[in-house]
């Protein structure tokens, strides 16, 4: 296995168990009114959200890649992490759209959404992304 | 361009030159052992540059080591 395949393959796994600790607590902890009503939930939610993020990029594919030009990077790395932003791109337009579809639906009656899902779209969004970028780097090399 | 494939005899040259390995192969022409593999299934196809460093690690021509059959 190639040292960026192993990164992107921790970083996957890794961000995977991590939104699953996320949805149980934001599920357990009240859903969409605990996230709006409770701030130490939010703040929890949040601090657990940039925790997240701040690790998997510190694992972190591209920035790994670039400082290890020479044997452990090579010109294939380079082309399947180049590659990679196609299944985020995907991946983070779906989410959009699932988004936006679902909470037009459900709130067509109201005229109006409640505060905290924009917020929650954000999180998500930048989640899949991050999640969706090892997943297209294991795609490239699956492939090549 | 549909069908066309570059085919490459890394392997057999490998074998001919002391059973180099990919490790050192990979090593001698800059590049991941995973690429050698890489190439010798016919999966990834290199750059100019990287062809041409594997050939002069078998010191030969490019001709020599890869071969386009389109």
């Amino acid at each position: 296995m190639a040292p960026l395949q192993r990164r992107a393959l921790i970083s996957l796994v890794l961000g995977l168990v991590w939104t699953a600790v996320l949805v149980v607590l934001f599920v357990t902890r009240g859903g969409i009114e605990g996230f709006m009503n409770d701030t130490p939930t939010r703040v929890l939610l949040s601090v657990l959200f940039v925790a997240l993020l701040t690790s998997v990029a510190f694992l972190g594919v591209p920035w790994k890649a670039r400082s290890g030009r020479g044997v452990d990077v090579d010109e294939r790395d380079l082309e399947i992490l180049r590659r990679a932003p196609r299944v985020q791109l995907t991946a983070m337009m779906l989410t959009l759209a699932a988004w936006v579809i679902g909470l037009t639906e459900y709130y067509w009656d109201q005229g109006s959404i409640p505060i905290m899902w924009p917020y929650l779209m954000m999180m998500t969004t930048i989640l899949v992304s991050t999640l969706a970028q090892s997943l297209g780097v294991l795609i490239g090399y699956r492939r090549s | 361009m549909d069908g066309a494939v570059v085919r490459n005899r890394i392997r057999r040259l490998r074998f001919d030159h002391d059973e180099m390995t990919q490790e050192e192969l990979g090593r001698l022409a800059g590049c991941t052992r995973q690429t050698i593999i890489s190439l010798e299934q016919g999966k990834y196809v290199p750059s100019l540059e990287l062809a041409f460093r594997i050939a002069r690690v078998f010191d030969t021509t490019i001709e020599d080591v890869f071969e386009f059959d389109g």
